[in-house]
């Protein structure tokens, strides 16, 4: 992300950019998700994703 | 069925083989795909994108390739409206679904850092609606819901680690019978009624993705003032040079953009047109064009 800052411009402090960096979840696990929508949704498998990739900057998505 | 079950991913994965293999030396100064003289690198993404529509596998797509030097592949291929037909075009403008997440994401933390929001007190103080939160346990004999108070308050790092016990209704089995239930709106809908449902867990003792982005999203418009594509544009896109942010309003417009298609149908047996005029929210959602996305990626 840049440090938070891209063509002059700052959007988020570095500060901030390391924290939402880091593990924002504890010990809690992300886990796989059956959808119950089929249509619309496939299943989804974050079985390969762990706590340390999600941070406060939005989802794993 | 074989071919329907290659997706989205295995197209894209076709389309970055082809231009690493083929494109990465050169450079084409043209952004208008009808005017950049086709080499060979574009032409093997032309087959693997244009392969991906005749098979069915997509109504439509807009593939776009960039690096440092500028923009090095674009092209457009199918139907924006698999029942009507009009022509996907480069500017086509595209549902960029929970991609929005992280925007909504940056939102917040700008406010953390003003002070206008607070990672780890409970965000009823912006949003009292979540003040009595409730969690969904299951059903009882009679169908009816069982619920009891959450151990614990939601806080706005829960929201944006979806933690908080929020989750969606077409990936969580109670949820989805609870929406049902009470006859809420689907969440697809933009509704503000589709983020009444309880909690499936207590808020900070397990994950599932779900609507807590858009309820981090409705804390960024409480704190600010502000709507949240007005936010959005005046806080991030602008500053960032991007001339065409998504917002309510491109949402709202029917000419330019395509209409979601059904998965798994015969062979996308419908249309599903997800997006009204009466949407309350889209901090989970929103719309863009794919250059805009590609920019941003580039940030």
């Amino acid at each position: 992300m840049h440090g938070g800052a891209f063509n002059g411009a700052t959007i988020l402090k570095s500060s901030t950019i390391e924290q939402m960096s880091k593990n924002n979840m504890g010990d809690v696990k992300v886990r796989a998700m059956k959808t119950q929508a089929p249509a619309l949704t496939a299943d989804i498998d974050l079985e390969n994703y762990s706590p340390d990739r999600i941070s406060s900057g939005g989802s794993p998505l | 069925m074989e071919m329907l079950n290659r997706n989205r991913r295995d197209v894209l994965k076709g389309a970055a083989a082809a231009a690493a293999a083929s494109l990465a030396p050169t450079v084409w100064t043209s952004v208008s795909a009808a005017a950049v003289h086709r080499k060979a690198g574009a032409i093997a993404i032309d087959k693997v994108l244009s392969d991906a529509v005749q098979e069915k596998q997509v109504p439509g797509i807009v593939g776009i390739s960039a690096n440092g030097s500028g923009v090095i592949y674009e092209g457009a291929f199918g139907k924006r409206n698999v029942e009507t037909g009009p022509t996907m075009a480069l500017d086509t403008v595209f549902l960029v679904a929970s991609m929005t997440k992280a925007v909504t994401g940056v939102a917040a933390m700008q406010l953390v850092e003003h002070g206008k929001l607070t990672l780890d007190d409970p965000i009823e103080k912006v949003l009292p609606a979540l003040a009595s939160p409730q969690v969904l346990e299951g059903f009882d004999e009679q169908g009816n819901p069982k619920l009891r108070p959450a151990k614990g308050k939601i806080t706005l790092r829960q929201l944006l680690t979806h933690t908080s016990g929020f989750t969606y209704d077409f990936l969580n089995a109670n949820t989805g019978r609870y929406v049902k239930f009470k006859n809420l709106p689907d969440v697809i809908t933009g509704k503000n009624l589709a983020l009444t449902t309880p909690l499936a867990f207590d808020p900070g003792t397990d994950w599932e993705y779900g609507i807590s982005s858009d309820l981090a999203g409705k804390a960024v418009e409480a704190a600010s003032g502000e709507n949240l594509d007005v936010y959005f544009r005046k806080h991030i896109f602008e500053p960032l040079g991007m001339k065409v942010p998504a917002s309510s309003s491109v949402i709202k417009r029917t000419d330019s953009r395509p209409f979601t298609a059904a998965r798994k149908t015969a062979p996308f047996l419908r249309s599903m047109c997800v997006f009204h005029r009466s949407q309350n929210f889209l901090a989970g959602v929103s719309m863009a064009r794919i250059r805009i996305i590609s920019f941003s990626c580039r940030c």
